[in-house]
C-alpha cells in the first residue's frame, strides 16, 4: 500500500486533465443526439436477427442458431438444417451466451509485469503484442531451428489456419491432446479397414447396439447426433446393451447395464466371438469374402476366450455374454457396436477396440443399412471444397516430441499424426527438445493433463519455456503461467469451415460465423496469425494474401451453389446427390479405374498403390487397407511393432493391465475419470449456468467397498495413486504419485474394483464460478464481488488429473486413463 | 454534486493512468505499477472491482438487464456515450459511463432520475468495495469520495 495520498488539491488538478474528454479529447463523451425523439419506457428496440452458426461447446459442431437483438446475443436453439445434429442441441450449447459474456473472460492483451505465475499484469496494444511475439518467432525461425517454437492446442476446429501458420513457419512442434482422447480408437479402425479411423454405427436403423464404454448421452465426441439416433432406435424397439465399469446417464438410458472391471472390454467381446463362432452364429460367408483372416482360424484363435474367463475378469456374467451374443448375432445385420474412452483410455486399449471392431465383421454388419458404418471424410469433402491457395509446404525440420518414435501406432498413419500429448511436458522437462517459444491455444494443460503438477512445473520454469504466449478466452491454470495471455474470441465471435463425421453417413459442410461483434479486444486466430506472419516476414506472409476472413471464406465456399451467401443464411450445405456411406466395398472398379493396373494375389495396385481387390471374379474398391480387406490379422501394425522393438499381436487379443491383478488382491482399486453432462474441459467451468447445475465431484464408491474400508456415505477419504508397474511405461516402477482428499458418495452404480471421479472439477483460477469460491481473486477478509451469489461456493471440487499417472499405452501412446491403482484410507476432517 | 470528483473517478475506472495524469496527480509510483493495479482491479485476469452494474447486481453475464435500462434511459433523453478507443469499457452499464452521464447532466430531474434509477442501487456499495480492496492512491481517495457525492 502506498503511502501517498490523494488530496483535493490535487483533485482539481487532475480532473482538468481527466476532464479533457469533456472538451472531447479523452474521457468518455456524453452528446445530444439531436434528431433522437424520446421514446416511451420499457419498449425493446429492434427485432430479433437469426444467425445460422455451429457450436463449439464440446467439438460435435452442432448447426445452431443464434437470436441476436440489437447486438446481443439473447438465446441459443439448434439449427434443424444440421444433417448430424438436426436442430437439437445440448445443455452446454444452450449455456453459450453465458461463456460470451462471462465477467471473468479475458478481453484485453496482457503481459506479465511480475514473475512468471505471481499474477501481476498490465493490458498491452495489440500492436504492442504483435511487436513482441513476431520478434521473438521471427529470431527463432532465422536461427534455422524453427522446431524450437511449440504449439499447444486443445480442441482446434480452425485447423486449416492452424496448418497453414505452423506450416508456413516450418514448425513441425505441433502438439494436440489426442493420445489424451482417442488415440486407440482411431489406431484400431483405421488399422482393421483403412477407410477411416472412427466409426458410424447406422444406430438409426440399427436393432440392437452393443455399447463398449461410449458415453453418448453425455458426452462424446459425436455426443448430440448419436445420441438423437440412438433415442429414436430404441422407441422403436432397438435393444441397447452397455457395458461400463460406471452407471453413466448413457447406461441409465439402455436396456441393459452391465458394470465391468475397467480394461475388459476387449475380452468380452472375444467372448462374444467366441459364443458367435462356437455356436455358428457368425456371417461366415461374408467373413471369408471380406476379411483376410478364415472365419475357421478366427474361431480357433478365440476358442481360448471363453465367456467363464471373461466372467472371472470382468465381472460379467458368462451367461450374460452368451444370451447377448446371440441376441446380437440374431439382429444381424442390422445390429452394431459403439465403443470410446471406456474400451479405449486403457493400455490396451487398442486390443480392446480391435476385438470389438473384428466383433461386427463376425456377423457381416460392417457397411449394411443398420449395422457398423463409417464414412471416409472425418470432415468436409475437401477435393469438392479444397483449401484456397496458396498452400505452405509440410515442414522439413524434425521434432523428437512429436515423432514420439518409442510409440508405433502413434504416427503410423500417413495424414493422420496423433502424437503423444501427455509425454511433450516430461520430454520437455528432461530436455529432450530445444523449446524457444510456446504458443498456447484453447487448452489447459496445466489443470487438464495427467500430472498436471508437472505441466506446471515445467511451464513455471523459464528456463525449460523461455517464452510463452497463450490464447484463451478465458483466465486459466495455464494462462497463470504465461508472458502474454492473447484475448481470444468465443466460437460466437468468429469464423470456421467446419463439419464433423457424418452420422447420417453423407457428408456435409458448416460455417461457423460471428454472431455478435467480438467483445473488447478479443481476436480470432484468423486475424492474429496473418498478421503474425506479416511481421515475421521471410516468405511466410505470402501464404495469407487476402485482405479480409470473409474474402477467404468467398473463396472457400464459392464451389458451394449460393456460395458464401448460402452459408451465411443456412450454415450448412450438403450436396443433395449424395448418397449414404452403405457397402461402399462392393463397389466394382470401372474399366478406366482399371487402366494400367496390376494384380497381386488378388490385391489391385496402380502406380500409386493398391485400389481395389479381386472378389468371386470381380474388381471391387474394397476397404483402405493394404489387403484392400479387413484386416482382422493386421501385419502393418506387428511391423510397425518390430520396427520400434515392441510386440504387436497382428490379431485383437486381451493383454491384462500389467499389475492390476496383484493389486487388486491386494485390495488396491482402480481409479476412473468421467464426464458430465454439463461439461466438457475447463471453458464449461467458467460458465455460471453450467456449474450451478453441476460443480462437485465426490468419489463413486460401492457400497459392498466402503463397507470393506469401513467407510460410509460422505466419509473423508484420501486417495493415493501409484505409477503403473510396467517397464514399457516411463517411470513405471509402481511408485506414488500423488493423494487427493474428496468425500465418499456411495451408489450400486459403479464396480467394486473401481472408485470414480468426475474430473472437471478442481479448477483453482477463472473467478469465484470456475472455482467454488476458491479464487477469490480479492484481498484476504473480502467476499470476491459474486461470491454471495455462488450458492455453491465451498462445494467438493477435487482436481483429479494431478494425481492421474504419465500413463501411455506403450503400442500406441494412448493415455491409458482408466487405468490407475489407488489406496483409499478414511481421515477425519476436510480438504 | 462535485464534478471533478465524478470527472476524475469516471476516468480512473474505464482506462489506465497515463503520463499527463500521473504528473497531475503527483502519483509517485511508476506508470508500470499502476497500470498493473487498474488491471489487478477492473480488468483481470479475474477482476478483484469488474465496474459494471450487471456483474454488481448479481447478473450472471456483463451487461444484460442493467445495460438495457440505461440504454433506454439514454435513448428517452436523447443522449449517447462516446467511449475513446483503448478504455476497458464493454458494456453501458460501466461506472464510468454512469457517472460521465451524472457530470454530463449535472443536476435537476433527468440527473436525480439517473442516480436513483442506475446508480444508487449498486455503485456506493461498489465503491466501498474498490475502497478497500484497492492497493494505490487515486483509487482509494477517489472511491470514497466519490461515494460520498452519491449518497
Ligand atoms: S453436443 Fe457439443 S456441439 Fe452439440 S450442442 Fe452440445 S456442446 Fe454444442
Amino acid at each position: 500500500m502506498s503511502t501517498w495520498t490523494l488530496t483535493r488539491r490535487d483533485l482539481l488538478r487532475a480532473a482538468v486533465v481527466a476532464g479533457a474528454g469533456a472538451a472531447g479529447l479523452g474521457g468518455i463523451e456524453v452528446v445530444h443526439q439531436l434528431s433522437a425523439s424520446p421514446g416511451p419506457t420499457g419498449q425493446t428496440t429492434g427485432a430479433v436477427r437469426r444467425v445460422a452458426s455451429m457450436c463449439q461447446m464440446c467439438t460435435t459442431a452442432c448447426g445452431i442458431i443464434a437470436n441476436v437483438r440489437d447486438g446481443r446475443l439473447l438465446t441459443i436453439e439448434g439449427n434443424p438444417a444440421d444433417p448430424n445434429s438436426q436442430g437439437s442441441v445440448c445443455a452446454k450449447g444452450v449455456a453459450g451466451p453465458s461463456v460470451l459474456y462471462d465477467p471473468n473472460r479475458l478481453l484485453y492483451p496482457l503481459k506479465r509485469v511480475g514473475r512468471r505465475g505471481e499474477g501481476k499484469w498490465k493490458r498491452i496494444t495489440w500492436e504492442e503484442a504483435y511487436t513482441e511475439i513476431a520478434d521473438r518467432l521471427r529470431a527463432i525461425r532465422e536461427s534455422g531451428r524453427p522446431e524450437e517454437f511449440a504449439f499447444q492446442q486443445g480442441r482446434n476446429r480452425s485447423t486449416d489456419i492452424v496448418a497453414r501458420f505452423l506450416d508456413a513457419f516450418g514448425t513441425p512442434s505441433a502438439f494436440n491432446h489426442r493420445a489424451l482422447c482417442s488415440l486407440n480408437r482411431r489406431a484400431a479402425i483405421l488399422s482393421t479397414i483403412g477407410d477411416s479411423d472412427w466409426d458410424l454405427g447406422d444406430f438409426e436403423n440399427s436393432r440392437y447396439i452393443l455399447n463398449f464404454g461410449s458415453n453418448w448421452a453425455e458426452a462424446h465426441q459425436g455426443h448430440i447426433p448419436v445420441a438423437i439416433r440412438m433415442m429414436r432406435a430404441r422407441e422403436r424397439g432397438a435393444k441397447i446393451v452397455t457395458f461400463d465399469a460406471r452407471l453413466s446417464n448413457t447406461a441409465a438410458l439402455s436396456d441393459e447395464w452391465h458394470p465391468v472391471r475397467p480394461g475388459t472390454d476387449g475380452l468380452i467381446a472375444l467372448a462374444i466371438s467366441h459364443v458367435i463362432c462356437a455356436e455358428e452364429l457368425w456371417d461366415r460367408d461374408w467373413f471369408d469374402r471380406w476379411t483376410n483372416y478364415p472365419a475357421e482360424k478366427y474361431a480357433e484363435h478365440v476358442a481360448a476366450y471363453t465367456p467363464e474367463l471373461a466372467e472371472a475378469e470382468s465381472g460379467v456374467p458368462a451367461e450374460a455374454i452368451r444370451r447377448i451374443a446371440r441376441e446380437f448375432a440374431a439382429a444381424a445385420p442390422r445390429c452394431t457396436t459403439i465403443c470410446n474412452r471406456g474400451s479405449a483410455a486403457h493400455r490396451n486399449g487398442f486390443h480392446n477396440d480391435r476385438a470389438i471392431t473384428v466383433l461386427n465383421a463376425l456377423v457381416g454388419n460392417m457397411g449394411k443399412e443398420g449395422g457398423w458404418c463409417w464414412h471416409p471424410m472425418s470432415a468436409w469433402d475437401k477435393k469438392a471444397l479444397p483449401e484456397p491457395g496458396p498452400i505452405a509446404p509440410k515442414p522439413t525440420a524434425r521434432s523428437l516430441i512429436a515423432e514420439a518414435k518409442d510409440w508405433p501406432l502413434a504416427n503410423a498413419w500417413q495424414g493422420n499424426k496423433m502424437r503423444v500429448g501427455e509425454i511433450v511436458y516430461l520430454w520437455i522437462k528432461e530436455r529432450r527438445q530445444q523449446i524457444s517459444a510456446l504458443m498456447t491455444y484453447n487448452c489447459d494443460q496445466a489443470w487438464a493433463w495427467p500430472e498436471a503438477n508437472l505441466v506446471r512445473e515445467v511451464l513455471a520454469d523459464e528456463d525449460l519455456v523461455p517464452f510463452h504466449v497463450c490464447l484463451d478466452v478465458m483466465a486459466s491454470e495455464t494462462s497463470n503461467l504465461a508472458d502474454i495471455v492473447l484475448p481470444w474470441t468465443t466460437y460466437l465471435e468468429r469464423w470456421d469451415i467446419d463439419s464433423r463425421p457424418p452420422q447420417g453417413l453423407v457428408d456435409y459442410v458448416g460455417l461457423r460465423q460471428p454472431v455478435v461483434a467480438p467483445l473488447g479486444e478479443s481476436k480470432d486466430l484468423r486475424e492474429i496469425f496473418p498478421e503474425l506472419a506479416r511481421r515475421i516476414g521471410g516468405g511466410m506472409e505470402e501464404y495469407f494474401p487476402w485482405a479480409t476472413q470473409e474474402e477467404y471464406f468467398e473463396r472457400y465456399f464459392a464451389p458451394v451453389p449460393g456460395g458464401f451467401g448460402h452459408m451465411r443464411t443456412a450454415g450448412v450445405y450438403v450436396d443433395p446427390a449424395k448418397k449414404p456411406n452403405y457397402l461402399p466395398y462392393e463397389k466394382e472398379l470401372t474399366p478406366e479405374d482399371l487402366e494400367g493396373t496390376r494384380t497381386e494375389d488378388g490385391v489391385i495396385h496402380n502406380a500409386e498403390g493398391p485400389i481395389g481387390v479381386m472378389v468371386d471374379g470381380v474388381a471391387r474398391r474394397g476397404f483402405g487397407t493394404p489387403s484392400r480387406k479387413v484386416e482382422v490379422h493386421s501385419g502393418f501394425v506387428a511391423d510397425r511393432g518390430r520396427e520400434a522393438d515392441r510386440e504387436i499381436s497382428p490379431l485383437p487379443v486381451y493383454e491384462p493391465i500389467p499389475g492390476h491383478r496383484e493389486q487388486l488382491a491386494q485390495g488396491r482399486l482402480i481409479m476412473i475419470s468421467f464426464k458430465w453432462n454439463v461439461h466438457n474441459a475447463h471453458r464449461t467451468m467458467q460458465s455460471k449456468w453450467l456449474q450451478e447445475i453441476s460443480h462437485t465431484n465426490p468419489a463413486w464408491l460401492n457400497p459392498a467397498t466402503a463397507a470393506r474400508l469401513g467407510l460410509v456415505h460422505g466419509d473423508w477419504i484420501e486417495v493415493t495413486s501409484y505409477r503403473p508397474i510396467d517397464p514399457q511405461v516411463p517411470r513405471g516402477d509402481g511408485s506414488r504419485v500423488g493423494s487427493l482428499r474428496t468425500r465418499v458418495h456411495l451408489t450400486e452404480g459403479v464396480h467394486p474394483q473401481v472408485i470414480a471421479i468426475a474430473h472437471n472439477a478442481g479448477r483453482t483460477t477463472g473467478g469465484p464460478v470456475a472455482s467454488n469460491g476458491r479464487d477469490r481473486a480479492v484481498l484476504p477478509g473480502h467476499e470476491p464481488p459474486d461470491h454471495g451469489r455462488v450458492w455453491w461456493a465451498g462445494s467438493l471440487s477435487v482436481a483429479q488429473n494431478d494425481i492421474l499417472p504419465i500413463y501411455p499405452d506403450p503400442v500406441s501412446g494412448q493415455q491409458a486413463y482408466h487405468d490407475t491403482m489407488v489406496t483409499v484410507r478414511r481421515i477425519e476432517g476436510t480438504a | 454534486m462535485n464534478a471533478d470528483v465524478l470527472l476524475l473517478t469516471s476516468r480512473l475506472v474505464s482506462t489506465e493512468i497515463d503520463a499527463p495524469l500521473r504528473e497531475a496527480l503527483g502519483c509517485p509510483e511508476p506508470l508500470e505499477e499502476l497500470s498493473a493495479e487498474f488491471c489487478r482491479l477492473f480488468v483481470g485476469p479475474r477482476p478483484v472491482c469488474p465496474p459494471y452494474a450487471s456483474v454488481q447486481r448479481g447478473e450472471p453475464m456483463v451487461g444484460g438487464r442493467a445495460e438495457r435500462r440505461l440504454k433506454d434511459f439514454a435513448a428517452r433523453h436523447g443522449l449517447d456515450v462516446v467511449v475513446p478507443p483503448g478504455f476497458a469499457v464493454l458494456a453501458l452499464d460501466h461506472l464510468g459511463v454512469e457517472l460521465a452521464l451524472l457530470h454530463h447532466l449535472g443536476d435537476g430531474p433527468v440527473a436525480a432520475e439517473l442516480l436513483d434509477d442506475h446508480l444508487r442501487p449498486w455503485a456506493p456499495g461498489y465503491l466501498r468495495l474498490l475502497e478497500e480492496s484497492a492497493r494505490l492512491e487515486p483509487y482509494v481517495s477517489a472511491a470514497r469520495w466519490c461515494r460520498e457525492e452519491l449518497t
